[in-house]
């Protein structure tokens, strides 16, 4: 588990953390989620012990982070801005990883090679910006880290890779139980791979919500009624929350926040003439959530 | 959890302390230091191979083979020099740049290697990579050229090599924690190697200036080599008289201090915010001791420079204060990486900077301390060694700028007099002057009946003593005669060859002179001497050229305490006669019809 409690961190007079706080649980994927100069980046780098805080605590399973060898041979983390040794190829740097991390897993990174198709003997100087993320990932996921931090990690990668990118981070959650910790200016990006999401504005965390539970909260219903007065019905239920609701001729929509099992059972128990809980989209889900009223969400989704 | 058994279990409570970190190396890193960085010590076994092997194996060098050896020996060759400073300064740079871009410092430290442990292992990496083609070239020279009996020296030297470069390079490291990118890097690796030096002499110098009243010059030559070039100086000067008694302490300091450095730097490193990374100044307390250093050294050196520009019409208490915010600005845009310096942390630094200048500046207008009033009595001073330079042009020898030691009780009451003329002139001392026409240069170092020691030196208009009759007093005086005498500075030596030079025209020619002849050539020359008017030639104008010179080749008196020159160098004045008439007798007509010829040229 990835704890940060409290982070507060200035730079001059400038407050780029102030009192932040993330939890990410063992075999989870967390996503960070922020517009530039949110503060996302610098949460990052202090959560990997990259930069002290002036104020708060960061450990990596009860353990404190900064200046820990033992945590940071179970950390790999992906900058937004990759640095390589000048003059090394893949296979230097592979050579390079090896000598350090302890847990460096060559068959991982073989195989790994031959599925992103990298040239191993060529200069990563000469590599595109693509090609320098996938080298980085190969390269840290061969390591086996128990905890990923990956900063903006699929900038510049094209739809396959990043498919293939997100099937191995999976897997890791899946079999080895990773936490992940992953930051992004884009909502959507995030949408089918977080089990949580905190989004992040002005150094803090303004939000922060388990999708799965968002997702078993919160609904969209298409729903004809029988008789007018059940959509009065519906609306002075204390146990429905309405967040909003549309209607269109006999037809109406509806958010919402209610146990899907409720849900389900109050409208059924109304009989209405059509019945539907549709889909909703992670954009949906925060812009409902926070009422469309906060500067974060509306930049982050607009 | 996970599937690799290594680190399987929950992560230890225990935590490796931070300072035990500091004593620990990666090996990973080191070789990998030294994969990337190959060049540095191939670089520095091309330069050892062009410094020092090649010129031994070129042919029409070989001959001084042993002269070579001797020098490394000695280590006394500018190259070991060079390259003691020079190579840790390369490697101090290449192996601190990560910490310069936001790109690298985060994938370092991101790494599982601790900032101590990245901290032993680059200064070890930097050793191995300076030290080795030193090792290298000296164990090639001990084992080829053993016959020539300076394998002892020769493994001494590279003894010092090793710890000079050791301390540099833990120097430059350490100012490597302190900035933020490599050009602010190199400056202030220069900057703390004369930043102790300054600050040491600037307080022993206040001391001693208002304790004693005087300097003692064996503290300050000991304190600048004890802080500013500590192993170099130390190895430099082997033969000098300073050092040779304390040789092996400065390496000992040297020594002391390179492992201070190693701990201040190893600090600095734990408490350095890794995201000011580009940064000139890794440190806000840096910058500022930076800016106000710079601003205060500014103001100094820029205040002379525009005092020898306009002379009177900016005299230096303007123009210092005027270098000086010329200084802070620069320096603060360096500091703070911007154009933008304006702001209002920026002029409460200015301010007391500022304040600082201007109290430095009125300690040396009103003279605060009254040092350059101060003039020991007769009565505290032993002997006095007098300089003058220009003072009676083209009558001295060899220069005409020998010292001239002074112990006579009336010469002595004289100089004291000349002081005081000095001092209560000072305003016209500091006028501009026009070198080549109406002043000379004048250095008086006292030394002291209390074993102190006190030296002063001004540059004097004619005009200041003029009609005082002091400097003919001291001129006229017997101690300054009989050093200006020919017999002093000729002694017993025989003069081979004489020979005739103009300057102006780049003339040349000489005879051989017969050994018989010297002798009446000497009373010739003493002869004209004495008949010398020597208040006409005081104050004589620089560019009143004598007729020609002559150069005589002399075996130098050993008793003389001047420079060791072979040659003395004599002025012939139109009104020589008897020298002239002495090259007539004699038939040296090529001498002479030169000099007419450069005479007539001449007018």
């Amino acid at each position: 588990m990835i704890r940060a409690e409290h982070l507060h961190k200035n730079f001059d007079d400038f407050a780029a953390l102030s009192d932040m706080t993330i939890n990410v649980k063992s075999g989870s994927v967390y996503g960070l989620i922020g517009v530039n100069g949110s503060g996302k980046t610098t949460a990052l780098k202090t959560i990997t012990g990259i930069i002290r805080p002036d104020g708060g605590e960061v450990d990596f399973d009860g353990e404190p982070v900064y200046e820990n060898l033992k945590v940071k041979q179970r950390m790999g983390f992906i900058p937004d801005d990759l640095h390589f040794f000048g003059s090394y190829t893949l296979k230097d740097s592979a050579q390079f990883y090896k000598r350090l991390f302890l847990r460096w897993d060559n068959g991982r990174y073989r195989e790994m090679l031959e599925l992103f198709a990298l040239p191993e003997s060529k200069r990563l100087s000469r590599f595109s910006k693509g090609m320098l993320k996938q080298a980085a990932f190969i390269l840290t996921m061969a390591t086996k880290p128990d905890y990923l931090i990956l900063d903006e990690p699929i900038d510049g990668l094209d739809p396959i890779v990043r498919k293939l990118v997100w099937k191995y981070i999976m897997a890791d959650v899946a079999e080895r139980e990773m936490s992940v910790l992953v930051s992004s200016h884009n909502l959507r990006e995030m949408e089918g791979v977080c089990d949580t999401v905190g989004i992040v504005d002005k150094g803090r965390i303004v939000l922060e919500r388990d999708l799965d539970e968002l997702r078993s909260d919160i609904h969209k219903v298409q729903a004809a009624w029988s008789k007018p007065a059940d959509s009065e019905v519906i609306g002075n239920d204390s146990d429905l929350k309405i967040l909003r609701r549309e209607k269109s001729g006999a037809v109406e929509h509806l958010i919402i926040r209610a146990n899907r099992d409720l849900l389900e059972t109050k409208i059924g128990e109304l009989q209405p003439l059509v019945f539907d809980l549709l889909p909703l989209s992670l954009e949906e889900i925060f812009i409902y959530e926070l009422g469309g009223e906060r500067d974060a969400l509306k930049q982050l989704l607009f | 959890m996970p599937s690799n058994n290594y680190y399987s279990e929950p992560v230890s409570k225990q935590r490796e302390s931070t300072l035990g970190q500091y004593f620990q190396l990666s090996g990973a890193w080191i070789r990998e230091n030294l994969k990337r960085f190959w060049a540095i010590p191939a670089l520095g076994m091309l330069f050892y191979f062009f410094t020092f092997l090649f010129p031994l194996f070129v042919e029409d060098v070989y001959q001084n083979t042993e002269s070579y050896l001797r020098d490394i020996s000695r280590f006394q060759n500018a190259g070991l020099v060079l390259y003691s400073v020079l190579f840790p300064l390369i490697a101090s740079v290449a192996l601190n740049r990560y910490l310069y871009s936001s790109g690298s410092v985060n994938t370092m430290h991101s790494l599982p290697v601790t900032k101590g442990r990245l901290w032993l292992s680059n200064l070890i990496s930097g050793l191995i990579m300076v030290w080795l083609p030193g090792i290298i070239t000296f164990a090639a020279l001990i084992l080829g050229y053993a016959k020539y009996g300076y394998s002892a020296g020769i493994a001494a030297s590279l003894g010092k090599l090793l710890l000079c470069s050791a301390f540099y390079l833990t120097l430059f490291n350490l100012a490597a924690m302190l900035t933020g990118n490599v050009p602010v890097h190199i400056i202030a690796s220069g900057f703390i190697s004369a930043l102790p030096a300054a600050v040491v002499l600037m307080i022993i110098g206040l001391c001693q200036t208002m304790v004693y009243g005087y300097t003692t010059r064996g503290d300050w030559d000991g304190v600048m080599l004890a802080t500013f070039f500590p192993p170099i100086a130390a190895a430099i000067n082997d033969t000098g008289v300073l050092t040779a008694s304390l040789d092996g302490w400065y390496y000992i300091i040297a020594a002391v201090m390179a492992i201070a450095f190693y701990f201040a730097g190893a600090y600095l490193y734990s408490r350095r915010k890794l995201e000011r990374a580009g940064d000139s100044f890794a440190f806000t307390f840096a910058q500022v001791i930076f800016v106000s250093c710079i601003t205060v050294a500014g103001a100094l050196i820029l205040g002379a420079l525009f005092w020898s520009i306009w002379g009177g019409a900016f005299p230096w208490n303007i123009g210092m204060p005027a270098g000086g915010i010329i200084a802070f600005v620069i320096a603060k845009m360096v500091g703070v990486k911007s154009l933008r310096i304006f702001s209002r942390r920026s002029a409460v630094h200015f301010s007391l900077t500022f304040a600082l200048l201007l109290a430095l500046l009125g300690i040396f207008e009103f003279g605060a301390f009254g040092y350059e009033e101060r003039i020991p009595a007769v009565s505290e001073v032993e002997e006095v060694d007098f300089q003058s330079w220009n003072i009676v042009p083209y009558y001295s020898v060899v220069g005409n700028n020998n010292f001239i030691t002074m112990k006579d009780p009336e010469t002595l009451e004289a100089i004291n007099a000349l002081h005081k003329l000095l001092v209560k002139d000072s305003p016209l001392i500091t006028e501009d002057y026009d070198y080549y026409q109406s002043s000379f240069g004048l250095t008086l170092n006292y030394y002291l009946k209390n074993g102190k020691y006190m030296t002063r030196y001004y540059w004097v208009p004619h005009s200041v003593l003029e009609g005082s009759g002091i400097l003919e007093q001291i001129v006229m005086s017997g101690e300054y005669q009989k050093a200006m005498g020919i017999e002093n500075w000729i002694g017993d030596a025989k003069i081979e060859d004489l020979s005739i030079n103009h300057w102006t025209y780049h003339y040349n020619s000489s005879v051989t002179l017969g050994s018989a002849e010297y002798q009446s050539f000497l009373n010739a020359l003493q002869a004209d001497r004495d008949k010398i008017d020597w208040v006409s030639l005081i104050g004589q104008e620089n560019d009143d050229s004598p007729l020609f010179h002559m150069s005589l080749s002399i075996d130098r008196n050993p008793e003389m305490d001047t420079y060791a020159y072979d040659y003395a160098d004599v002025g012939i004045l139109e009104d020589y006669t008897n020298t002239i008439q002495w090259l007539k007798d004699k038939g040296y007509y090529d001498i002479l019809t030169a000099s007419n010829e450069i005479y007539r040229g001449n007018n």
